[in-house]
């Protein structure tokens, strides 16, 4: 049984550098697919799978206008961009309850 | 920019500007006893580097101009390695050095360690990272996440070969 996490869609939809700058792209206002395409020097059906990893993840939102796709970040979105910075936190909070219990180790052997 | 992350928990981290990351930490001990378990490199392989990954210390030469040298290890045999010179050492207070990871070629940190008194006998550690550029800065950030992703890769790989098996 295999259950993915909303956290686990975060991170592997975070796991790309393409779907990491069309992001921070987003960060600065709505886009339409072929904006989105250009920069990333991606086709527009490459780039429209990233997009829906990130809607599957529900980093992005995308609304259809006539006959282009508008995207923007979703409702979790750069609250969970901060992630990103979440788990590289989390390697140092686990690094250092490791020095805390040397150091608790020490303290006891020095009274 | 100040930008400020998830404070609720023991370590904090912070980007200060966009070169920098800051790493904040409280030790409910004093001064000296932070500052010698930090530096003692046969105690580094035991907190130094990511649980799964076996770390060995090939140079540790704690004095202004000397070098170190860490060796993270992961099951499969590939290696992470970490270099830099120690610049400015004011023992108890704070250490200088460079930061480099050879995955990541030319593209040195300066950090700056430093370990404040507090009160109760309590010590506080801020390590502040100063990058060339946000570029670098990101990168080494998104490399510490990467791991993170591969670990949890490695967890759904395990799970899937299982489930293929039955």
């Amino acid at each position: 049984m295999v259950q993915y996490s909303p956290t686990d869609r975060t991170f592997a939809a975070l796991a790309d550098p393409t779907r990491r700058a069309v992001l921070e792209r987003l960060g600065e206002g709505p886009a339409t697919i072929s904006e989105l395409a250009a920069p990333a020097g991606m086709s527009l059906t490459g780039l429209k799978k990233h997009v829906r990893i990130l809607e599957d993840a529900e980093l992005v939102t995308t609304e259809k206008h006539g006959r282009t796709r508008h995207c923007h970040l979703g409702p979790k979105g750069l609250e969970d961009v901060s992630d990103w910075l979440e788990t590289y936190r989390r390697g140092w909070d686990d690094r250092f309850d490791r020095l805390e219990e040397i150091i608790e180790r020490k303290k006891g052997s020095s009274t | 920019m100040t930008n400020e992350v998830h404070e609720r928990d023991k370590t904090s981290i912070t980007t200060p500007s966009d070169t920098e990351i800051r790493i904040e930490r409280m030790f409910d001990a004093p001064r000296q006893l932070v500052w010698d378990a930090y530096h003692d490199p046969e105690l580094i392989p035991e907190w130094l580097g990511p649980r799964e990954l076996a770390t060995r210390v090939e140079q540790f030469d704690l004095r202004a101009g000397g070098s170190y040298r860490f060796i993270h290890t992961a099951p499969d045999g590939s290696e992470f390695v970490f270099f830099g010179d120690f610049h400015e050492i004011v023992e108890p207070e704070y250490v200088v050095r460079t930061f480099g990871w050879e995955g990541m070629p030319g593209k040195q940190s300066v950090e700056r360690a430093d370990f404040d008194e507090l009160e109760h006998g309590r010590t506080r550690i801020v390590i502040v990272s100063t990058f060339e550029s946000k570029e670098d800065r990101d990168g080494m950030i998104e490399s510490g996440m990467e791991h993170g992703l591969n670990e949890s890769f490695e967890r759904l790989d395990d799970l899937l070969a299982r489930r293929t098996k039955s």
